[in-house]
C-alpha cells in the first residue's frame, strides 16, 4: 500500500492507518530532528510534534509533492523555529569557541575520521554547531548528514536550486575560513 | 571556464551535483589547481569532523506514542482550519457592532431643532422637552408651548 492510499484511508476515518505512515517515515524525520537539534530527547519530542502537525493538516495535503517531501518540510520548519528560539539565548560565538578549544579543534581536524576522537569531542562539536547561524546549520545538516540532493533541499526549504547552491557555498566558505588555521597547509 | 567559475562550481562537484562536461573540466582543473584541491580537502575534513551522520536509534514505542496522542485528536481533515476557527467570533463581533450603531439612534431620545423652535422663548419648556422620557408629537409640543403660563 503506498502513501496516497494510506492517506485516503486516514481521511476517510481510519485513523489507525496513520501508524503505517509514521513507521515508514519516522527514521527520516527523527534523523533530521536529531541532526538539527543534537539532543535525542528534544529530537523525539520534535519528531512527535511533526507527525501530529502533519496529521492535523492531512486534509490540506494536495499530493503535489510526495508525502515524504511534505513531512520533511514540516519537520524542517518546526526545527527551524526551535533553533531560532534557542539562538536568542546567549551562546559563545564561533570565534570564542575556536579560541577556547584550539587544541581540541586541532586534534579533531587532524583525525576527522577517527570515531573515538569525535566521541571525545562531541561537546565541542555540539557547541560549534550551536554557534552557527540556524540557516547555515540547517542546510549543512540537510546536505551532509541527511544526504539530501539539491532538489530535495529546495523542496524542503521552499527555495530555488540556485538559492540552495548559494546558501551551501556561503555556509561552507564561512566555516572553512574560521577553521582554516587548524586545517594545515 | 575561468578559475573563479571553477571555484564557484567546487561544492557542486563535491556534492556530485555537477554532471557532464563541467564535471570533466573541473576534474582537469583540480589536477592543476592547488588552491581548489586544498579547499576540497579542507571541506572534506570539516564535514567528516562536524557532520558525520549519527547512528539513529528509533525506539519501538515512538509510533505508539504518536498514535496515542493522535487518538485524542479529531479525525484527520475534520478539524476546522485556523481561518474558520476565527470566522465565527469575527462575524459575531461585527454583528454586535452593527446592531449597536443601527439600533442606538432608534432608541435614543432626541429632540429635533424644529421641535425646540416650536417652544421658542420658553426655556423651561425646552429643557423639559429635552429630558422627556419619550419624544412627544408636534401637536403635543405646540399645545405645550401655547399653554397659558
Amino acid at each position: 500500500m503506498n502513501d496516497s492510499e494510506i492517506i485516503k484511508r486516514v481521511l476517510s476515518g481510519e485513523t489507525e492507518a496513520y501508524e503505517h505512515l509514521v513507521r515508514e517515515h519516522q527514521n527520516k524525520v527523527l534523523g533530521l530532528c536529531l541532526g538539527l537539534l543534537s539532543d535525542p530527547v528534544l529530537a523525539e519530542d520534535a519528531a512527535q510534534e511533526v507527525f501530529i502537525k502533519a496529521y492535523e493538516s492531512l486534509g490540506r495535503f494536495r499530493g503535489e509533492s510526495s508525502f515524504s517531501t511534505w513531512i520533511y518540510r514540516i519537520a524542517f520548519h518546526h526545527c527551524q523555529d526551535i533553533l531560532r528560539k534557542r539562538s536568542r539565548r546567549p551562546t559563545e560565538s564561533l570565534d570564542q569557541l575556536i579560541e577556547c578549544h584550539g587544541d581540541g579543534m586541532e586534534r579533531l581536524l587532524s583525525k576527522p575520521d577517527d570515531s573515538s576522537v569525535r566521541q571525545d569531542s562531541s561537546d565541542m562539536i555540539e557547541k560549534v554547531l550551536s554557534a552557527l547561524p540556524p540557516d547555515y546549520r540547517t542546510i549543512l545538516v540537510l546536505r551532509e548528514v541527511q544526504g539530501l540532493s539539491y532538489q530535495e533541499i529546495s523542496e524542503a526549504m521552499d527555495c530555488s536550486l540556485d538559492s540552495v547552491k548559494a546558501r551551501l557555498r556561503r555556509a561552507r566558505s564561512e566555516l572553512e575560513q574560521k577553521l582554516r588555521h587548524f586545517l594545515g597547509p | 571556464m575561468r578559475h573563479e567559475e571553477f571555484e564557484e562550481a567546487l561544492y557542486s562537484f563535491y556534492d556530485r551535483e555537477l554532471s557532464g562536461q563541467k564535471r570533466l573540466e573541473l576534474e582537469e582543473h583540480l589536477k592543476a589547481c592547488a588552491e581548489c584541491s586544498r579547499r576540497l580537502e579542507h571541506w572534506s575534513k570539516i564535514a567528516q569532523a562536524f557532520f558525520a551522520p549519527e547512528k539513529l536509534d528509533v525506539s519501538e514505542g515512538f509510533a505508539r506514542r504518536v498514535m496515542q496522542r493522535i487518538g485524542r485528536l479529531e479525525p484527520a481533515g475534520q478539524g476546522a482550519p485556523a481561518f474558520y476557527r476565527w470566522l465565527f467570533p469575527a462575524f459575531g463581533l461585527g454583528l454586535a457592532v452593527f446592531l449597536f450603531f443601527a439600533i442606538l439612534p432608534e432608541t435614543a431620545e432626541w429632540v429635533s431643532a424644529e421641535d425646540l423652535l416650536l417652544v421658542d422663548g420658553t426655556e423651561a419648556a425646552a429643557s423639559e422637552l429635552a429630558f422627556l422620557p419619550s419624544a412627544p408629537g408636534q401637536d403635543e409640543i405646540l399645545g405645550y408651548a401655547l399653554e397659558e403660563p
